[in-house]
């Protein structure tokens, strides 16, 4: 009951990556515990959010956007990465150019997203051994070379997914507290509700 | 591009007399005049005149001609009559019994109406065209995200997941590709060529979705740069402030923008929002509207939800607004939400016409923050 009293600190996460490297399937399997090989492609961006709880009790409220993958809606992806506090950049690990698709959008947020922002490097599919075709130590290597933390992750098993949220949720509260402290009371800190691409600076609608 | 044509098509319209439609009741007929421009004149009744359709006999049984006579009469008005309804409103089941790419009633009038007909373009002259079309070169990036996603179109609908059907939208996908280079493939008009499928053949469906990027203006919604969406953003927001102000202050206060959510209501119709059967009657009308009518309907769908909207945070607002999740969940009554578009139809349109001449000068000036400048 106590901790339903509790408020949570909401952060924003984005998903990024190439048409059909499973973004949504990460987002539903993490938010329902589902898996479902036929999701609907995502036209525009969709919206799912969930709750975390850290060991030390800390709950953490992600809200997640799901954005379209296809070349084409990149443009509108600065409405959904802008203000945001986490981004996870997928590649499919069967797919060479979703892979250099990620290395692109890593670039892009390292030039246009906020610096603090926390990157996930994440290969999917993992379910798919046969068919792989980037090795682990090649993400490893990319994510490290860029301070980005790495994962392989199956949305269908659901192996690695709820780590990624967790990983993503403990380096969250550091970085903010950290923020805190460096920039004064002046700072308003962490705000729950907070993060929607209107209120970010350039909001999306002018 | 197309805020320059649609402006300059209204500033056309209002120096010169409008180019006197053809002789004759038929709708079909009128078509170019009615439809290119967002700002095309509402019917000037409230109820529109039923529009008189010429369609020639074919082998039809009985209840066809009864059906088509009464789509022919009222599919294009928003206020049917309980007579009407069986024959005007689709249902789940009748879609469980179609049969992809054949021509239906309905799927004629909406031919006639778009002029996509075979007697109606002079590109369809050419009965080879859609044939060497489908099997024409086009980039593998644009093939590639085309089969990725036949089977993440309608998978709720057990004919989107059937061989022939997903062969015959990849076919239309492909001969659209290669006839439009400039727009090749974007995603959701998986959702209109396989919709349209249900209602006509494959080659009509082509030419079908040809009239709806020339005639309507959807090339500039589907192309790479997507080139008309922020518009699209603008002028539904300015709506909502203008229209339903309350919750136009609601929304700013709760971070929410049309970017978040009304991105599927422009490019694929409301098809990837709603049922067929609810997204089959918005058709009748847009068609019938014109794309201006998108708007007076996204405006009666948030009237209907105003009370509620009002008392819910962004997270809410959001599952609600939010394509595909919801639906086949309950739905609102779509005549009703006919209805009220039908009685909104005027004023909105008025500030259409405003709020485009507003953008047009953002454009211009490059004054305020305009969309693009914040992409």
């Amino acid at each position: 009951m106590a901790g339903q009293m509790r408020k949570a600190l909401t952060y924003k996460l984005v998903l990024l990556g190439d048409a059909g490297v499973g973004k949504t399937a990460i987002a539903v399997q993490f938010v329902k515990g589902q898996f479902n090989p036929f999701l609907e492609s995502t036209i525009g961006a969709s919206f799912m959010n969930q709750t975390v709880t850290l060991p030390d009790e800390t709950l953490i409220k992600f809200q997640i956007w799901d954005t379209a993958g296809q070349e084409r809606f990149h443009s509108l992806a600065p409405m959904y990465y802008r203000g945001a506090q986490a981004a996870i950049v997928v590649y499919d690990i069967t797919n060479r150019n979703s892979f250099e698709k990620a290395k692109e959008w890593i670039k892009e947020l390292q030039q246009q997203g906020d610096p603090n922002v926390v990157v996930a490097f994440v290969g999917n599919k993992v379910d798919m051994p046969e068919a792989r075709k980037i090795q682990p130590s090649e993400g490893e290597s990319y994510a490290s070379e860029n301070g980005l933390f790495f994962i392989e992750t199956s949305a269908k098993t659901a192996e690695n997914v709820s780590e990624l949220f967790m990983k993503i949720a403990k380096q969250l509260p550091s970085i903010q507290r950290q923020k805190d402290i460096t920039s004064g009371p002046s700072n308003p800190g962490v705000k729950p509700g907070v993060g929607a691409p209107s209120k970010g600076k350039g909001g999306c609608c002018g | 591009m197309d805020i320059l044509s649609g402006v300059f098509s209204r500033v056309r319209s209002i120096s010169n007399p409008a180019p006197a439609p053809p002789r004759g009741p038929n709708v079909a007929a009128n078509f170019d005049s009615r439809t290119t421009s967002l700002a095309r004149k509402p019917s000037d009744t409230s109820i529109p005149e039923p529009p008189k359709i010429q369609i020639q006999p074919t082998a039809d049984t009985q209840q066809d001609i009864v059906k088509l006579s009464v789509l022919k009469s009222m599919a294009f008005s928003p206020c049917i009559t309980l007579q009407a309804k069986e024959h005007v409103q689709v249902s789940l089941q009748h879609l469980d019994n179609l049969k992809c790419g054949t021509l239906t009633i309905r799927g004629r009038v909406w031919l006639l109406r778009m002029r996509a007909g075979r007697d109606q373009m002079q590109q369809r002259r050419d009965t080879q065209c859609y044939q060497r079309l489908k099997k024409a070169q086009v980039s593998p990036i644009h093939l590639d995200q085309i089969q990725k996603d036949l089977d993440r179109t309608y998978p709720q609908y057990a004919i989107f997941h059937e061989a022939t059907f997903q062969k015959a939208m990849s076919d239309v996908l492909h001969a659209i590709a290669a006839y439009r280079p400039e727009v090749g493939y974007c995603q959701g008009m998986g959702y209109i060529v396989g919709f349209l499928n249900t209602l006509m053949t494959e080659e009509d469906t082509f030419w079908f979705v040809i009239q709806m990027m020339d005639k309507l203006g959807m090339s500039n919604y589907w192309s790479p740069s997507l080139t008309a969406l922020p518009k699209s953003f603008f002028l539904i927001e300015k709506l909502i402030d203008t229209h339903l102000p309350r919750l136009g202050r609601h929304f700013k206060e709760t971070g929410m923008c049309p970017s978040m959510y009304a991105t599927p209501w422009i490019m694929t119709l409301f098809l990837y929002n709603y049922s067929i059967p609810f997204v089959t009657r918005l058709w009748d009308l847009i068609l019938y509207e014109g794309l201006y009518y998108v708007y007076v309907i996204a405006l009666s769908i948030l009237t209907a939800h105003e009370e509620d909207m009002l008392t819910m945070q962004m997270e809410d607002l959001m599952s609600l607004l939010q394509p595909s999740s919801r639906r086949g969940e309950k739905e609102q009554d779509v005549e009703e939400v006919l209805r009220r578009a039908n009685r909104m139809k005027f004023s909105v349109h008025a500030s259409l016409v405003k709020f485009e001449d507003q953008w047009l000068q953002q454009q211009l000036t490059k004054e305020g923050m305009s969309m693009h400048a914040t992409i």
